[in-house]
């Protein structure tokens, strides 16, 4: 809201304070000056103005504001009720006293329309608007004034009376902006018999406007439903000064001393005279009452503020302490405070007034809660840590994605993804169901910048829709790309086995056990190399290699290595209690050995046979070399393993270590077509 | 050839003798023992020797090296040098093993992490809620009419009315109240998504804390004794804090509320526009008609709430200066903190 200091000082006695001290103290009292601007020698005051103070929307609005906080004297312009020699009133019908529950009309004959005196002209241009003429600026100018949009319509156009009506579906009407509008049946308009003249509190029509050639006008002041003028100007995608502040709800009181204020103007700067006042609905509000009671305010506020004190903050408000009882005052709530309903809004008046700067600083009596972080909570801070401590860098992005991003990753895009009604963009119009576009997104966003090596994790939630409501879960995605060499023994995949290193690492920092990873079963946007993640045959993820056809859409020219799995999923597996094993007493014995195995021999299964061979006594098995090479047959791999062997009870003979050590290697040849070297 | 061996051993034993300081020293010990060393060159000339005188040359090479390493190893203590000087073939300076290097959490899961850590150490525990909420939850219930212009700057993106992406975090104030009897002491941190256009201070989706305390007697003097001690723990002990009336639905009375500016300390600078004060959150006394929204009595209890910006947090505390900086995830950006 503009407010020209000038404008203001009319208004309350500011003396010789500065625009600068006054702007001061509006801010500290909650109408925050967010600009002075110099104005043709005045100093324009841009006023942030909450939604629930629609009285502040005015100059006057704003001198009550200062006479509390400087504790000055208002001046509020005197309004004489308007005495003409016009005896007709203007007809007036209400058809729906919802959309309008007050109309109030009156006729004004034989003005001259032209321009404004200077006066005038110039605090409509304060206010950063053009002055039009004389009539115009007038109801502009007791907007700004006082807050109440009025209209004046051009009587001679009109065909019979005024009735407030909703608009037929379709209706059209060119409003003054010059624009031509089609109203909806929910919409309020004020028509004569044959047409619409206006769309009700948002904006006359260009037919009846008031011209040059104007001689009588009918002058309408009036108060809209503020929900009603929110639908229509949003619909219409119109926003008047008018309309802001019908929505916000104007002063059910100003409507009847607007017209006369106006009207007085009129008669005095066009000449003319005026009829008297037809008003139909509701007639002028009575001051509500509210209670207040000082002990509970001082309770409330912490501060210690004597009765006097209060009442006497509410007085320099303009509200009336009524009856001032042992323990209740009572006050009487002007129809301009429409905020004021309850005790609580009175508290923050006094307390506002009062300064906040003056409020104490106390600390509360701390109940304290039992120091239970929940454990998904707790978990997803040991997964942060756990990551960030083996060198991976944490990734925020947004949870809004394209669905075109979804169909880059080779993710379906089916009834499950959740889709905005009112996306900013395309970019942005559906919920993540995967991690995946934008861990990749970033992946190529760093690659391209320069980032030879890069490991990111992101923690949060995807989200989907279901049958009956949506889903939210926590879900977590590792990418690895770049040229490190994470290894197992830094020949094959190194990547791949790098993020398989940090999941088993984290799998066993969570306690989490039995975990596989197979061969099988791997989303479309991965190469065949790669597996999906089960604990205790509940599959919870996959890792793997990305495919080249999915980079090139991500504009990613290295190999990525992906892993993306269900926290929820995997957090139902965490195992923290932990149990001492005792130390072996009894020596072991290592035995290697060298074996060329085909494809069908996995690690896993080697591991297996190895186990199940050797039963108890089997304590460790190690590999530690694996090679190709011109003595291994095409398609098959020399593996090296170091085996100990210990009994819980004794220690081992050679004898007997070497027999079990045969088992093994029978075993390998004969389950697994293993050669030993 | 011994002859000649024999004159370094003597030689350089006198000049050790001699030496008066540690520089010194060293410089005899290159003199002697260095690459181009009277020693070493001497070894090397060993190689057109006869195979025969070889092995025991060698052995009184050897010796000699042994005794005169020794000798200045000894000689240099004097000088108060500790051990392992005359070792200094190893450039320290060099980096680091990069596999050392730990990797970091998003900055703001550090100041949520941070937030988090003040609150509960004051007692309050952490809840959450949904992302996708209800216009009741969002709105109604935090006494926000549905068609209000008090709604505009809560802009929000809808899924299916009444379905929508919660554009608060104050609507885990409604589920807690819902589900708990007070005494209460809550945070709660989350994401929260508004239809922005994205600029250096706008973003589509970023992170607020929630806290809230509901007693038989709490004050709005105890929520400005509460987040002076937040903004102390914060932001450091001088940090000071300003309460400004404002309103919003859900409290009453309502403040905003600045922090001394960490730049300048409140003197004005470029950061707080000349101000002194920079805005962190906003904050009031739990509006009796949100008890009322959850069957509590706003006779018998009251209560304070208060919302933060995390985004807003961090850059303040970190001196960042545009928003999307967090979203970007440059890890050139990521790896600063």
């Amino acid at each position: 809201m503009k407010i020209p200091f000038n404008w203001l000082k009319d208004y309350v006695g500011i003396g010789s304070m500065s625009p600068k001290e006054v702007a001061e103290r509006l801010t500290i009292v909650g109408l925050e000056v967010v600009l002075i601007e110099e104005i043709a020698g005045d100093s324009v005051f841009d006023i942030e103005v909450t939604p629930n103070r629609p009285d502040c929307l005015s100059v006057l609005g704003i001198a009550r504001e200062v006479s509390a906080a400087l504790n000055k004297k208002l001046k509020a312009p005197r309004v004489k009720a308007i005495k003409g020699k016009v005896s007709q009133k203007p007809s007036i019908t209400i058809k729906d006293n919802k959309l309008c529950p007050r109309y109030t009309g009156r006729i004004i004959r034989g003005i001259k329309v032209g321009a404004s005196p200077k006066w005038l002209a110039e605090r409509i241009r304060a206010m950063g608007m053009r002055p039009i003429n004389n009539i115009a600026d007038i109801t502009n100018y007791c907007l700004f004034e006082v807050g109440q949009p009025t209209h004046a319509f051009d009587y001679d156009k009109l065909k019979g009376g005024i009735i407030a009506r909703r608009a037929r579906k379709g209706e059209e009407m060119v409003t003054i902006d010059g624009k031509k509008r089609t109203l909806e049946a929910d919409m309020l308009v004020i028509a004569d018999e044959e047409k619409s003249i206006a769309i009700g509190g948002v904006m006359g029509s260009k037919d009846t406007e008031v011209t040059e050639a104007t001689r009588n006008i009918l002058f309408e002041s009036a108060y809209f439903d503020p929900v009603s003028i929110r639908r229509t100007s949003r619909g219409l995608g119109l926003i008047s000064e008018s309309s802001y502040r019908f929505e916000r709800s104007v002063d059910k009181g100003g409507v009847r001393t607007t017209s006369d204020r106006a009207c007085g103007l009129i008669m005095e700067l066009c000449g003319g005279e005026a009829g008297p006042l037809n008003s139909v609905g509701e007639k002028d509000p009575k001051d509500v009452k509210v209670y207040l009671r000082p002990e509970r305010l001082r309770e409330m506020l912490g501060l210690d503020i004597s009765d006097s004190a209060v009442k006497k903050i509410l007085k320099s408000l303009e509200l009336k302490v009524e009856a001032s009882g042992k323990k209740t005052m009572v006050i009487s709530v002007p129809s301009f405070r429409q905020d004021l309903k309850a005790e609580v809004d009175l508290i923050e008046e006094v307390v506002r007034i009062y300064g906040y700067d003056k409020l104490p600083s106390t600390m509360p009596t701390l109940v304290g809660h039992p120091r239970r972080i929940e454990p998904a909570r707790q978990l997803r801070n040991m997964v942060r840590e756990t990551l960030a401590s083996l060198g991976a860098d944490e990734v925020i992005t947004y949870s809004l994605i394209s669905k075109d991003e979804l169909k880059s990753a080779e993710f379906s895009v089916g009834d499950d993804v959740i889709v905005l009604k009112n996306p900013l963009s395309i970019e942005q119009e559906a919920m993540r169901t995967t991690l995946v576009p934008g861990v990749l997104h970033t992946v190529s966003w760093n690659l391209n910048r320069g980032t030879k090596d890069l490991r990111i994790f992101e923690l949060g939630k995807v989200y989907f829709a279901q049958t009956r409501g949506f889903r939210e879960e926590d879900s977590l995605s590792i990418a690895f790309a770049g040229d490190k060499p994470y290894s197992w023994r830094g020949k094959d995949e190194p990547l791949l086995f790098g993020m398989k290193g940090m999941l088993e690492t984290l799998f066993e920092k969570l306690g989490v056990t039995g975990v596989l990873f197979k061969p099988e079963d791997l989303p479309p946007f991965f190469t065949a190399v790669g597996g999906a993640i089960e604990v205790s045959k509940k599959r919870i993820g996959f890792l793997g290699k990305v495919k080249k056809s999915v980079l090139n859409k991500f504009d990613i020219k290295t190999d990525v290595i992906l892993c993306e799995l269900s926290l929820e999923k995997l957090f139902a597996h965490v195992k923290f209690e932990k149990r001492f094993h005792e130390m072996p007493k009894f020596p072991s014995a290592k035995r290697d050995i060298s074996i060329i195995v085909g494809k069908n021999a996995s690690y896993q299964k080697i591991t297996s046979v190895i186990e199940e061979t050797g039963g108890d006594l089997v304590a460790s098995i190690e590999l530690f070399d694996q090679y190709f090479g011109i003595q291994i047959p095409k398609g098959s791999r020399g593996l090296s393993y170091s085996i100990e062997y210990r009994a819980g009870n004794r220690t081992l003979t050679d004898e007997e270590v070497n027999n079990l050590h045969g088992r093994v290697c029978d075993a390998l040849v004969q389950q697994l077509d293993a050669k030993i070297r | 050839m011994e002859k000649r061996l024999n004159k370094i051993e003597e030689e350089a034993l006198r000049e050790i003798e001699a030496a008066k300081s540690g520089e010194e020293l060293e410089a005899i010990r290159t003199r002697y023992m260095g690459r181009k060393g009277y020693f070493t060159e001497f070894l090397k000339s060993m190689k057109d020797l006869p195979q025969d005188q070889r092995p025991v040359l060698g052995a009184k090479a050897n010796a000699l090296k042994a005794k005169l390493t020794k000798l200045f190893e000894s000689k240099i203590k004097t000088f108060g040098k500790k051990e392992g000087i005359l070792e200094s073939s190893v450039d320290i300076t060099m980096p680091g093993a990069e596999d050392m290097r730990l990797g970091h959490k998003h900055p703001i899961t550090k100041i949520i992490s941070r937030i988090n850590e003040i609150f509960i150490g004051l007692g309050f525990k952490i809840a959450e809620g949904p992302e996708i909420e209800t216009e009741y939850y969002n709105f109604e219930a935090l006494n926000i009419p549905l068609e209000h212009p008090s709604r505009d700057v809560f802009d929000t993106f809808y899924i299916k009315r009444p379905m929508l992406l919660r554009s608060q975090t104050s609507t885990v104030q409604i589920r807690v109240m819902e589900n708990e009897k007070p005494p209460l002491q809550v945070i709660a941190p989350g994401k929260v998504y508004r239809p922005d256009a994205v600029d250096a201070s706008h973003s589509f989706m970023f992170h607020q804390v929630e806290g809230f305390m509901v007693d038989k007697e709490i004050k709005f003097s105890d929520l400005k004794g509460t987040l002076s001690l937040f903004a102390r723990q914060m932001f450091g002990e001088d940090a000071k804090i300003r309460f400004r009336p404002h309103f919003f639905p859900f409290t009453e009375p309502s403040a905003e509320v600045d922090v001394s500016c960490i730049m300048c300390g409140g003197k004005g600078c470029r950061v707080c526009s000349y101000k002194g004060w920079l805005e962190i959150l906003g904050a009031g006394m739990i509006n009796p008609k949100v008890f009322e929204a959850v069957g509590y009595n706003p006779e018998k209890w009251t209560g304070y709430a208060f919302g933060m910006g995390v985004e807003r947090i961090a850059m303040l505390k970190y001196g960042i200066n545009d928003i999307r900086l967090f979203f970007e995830n440059d890890l050139r950006f990521l790896r600063q903190f």
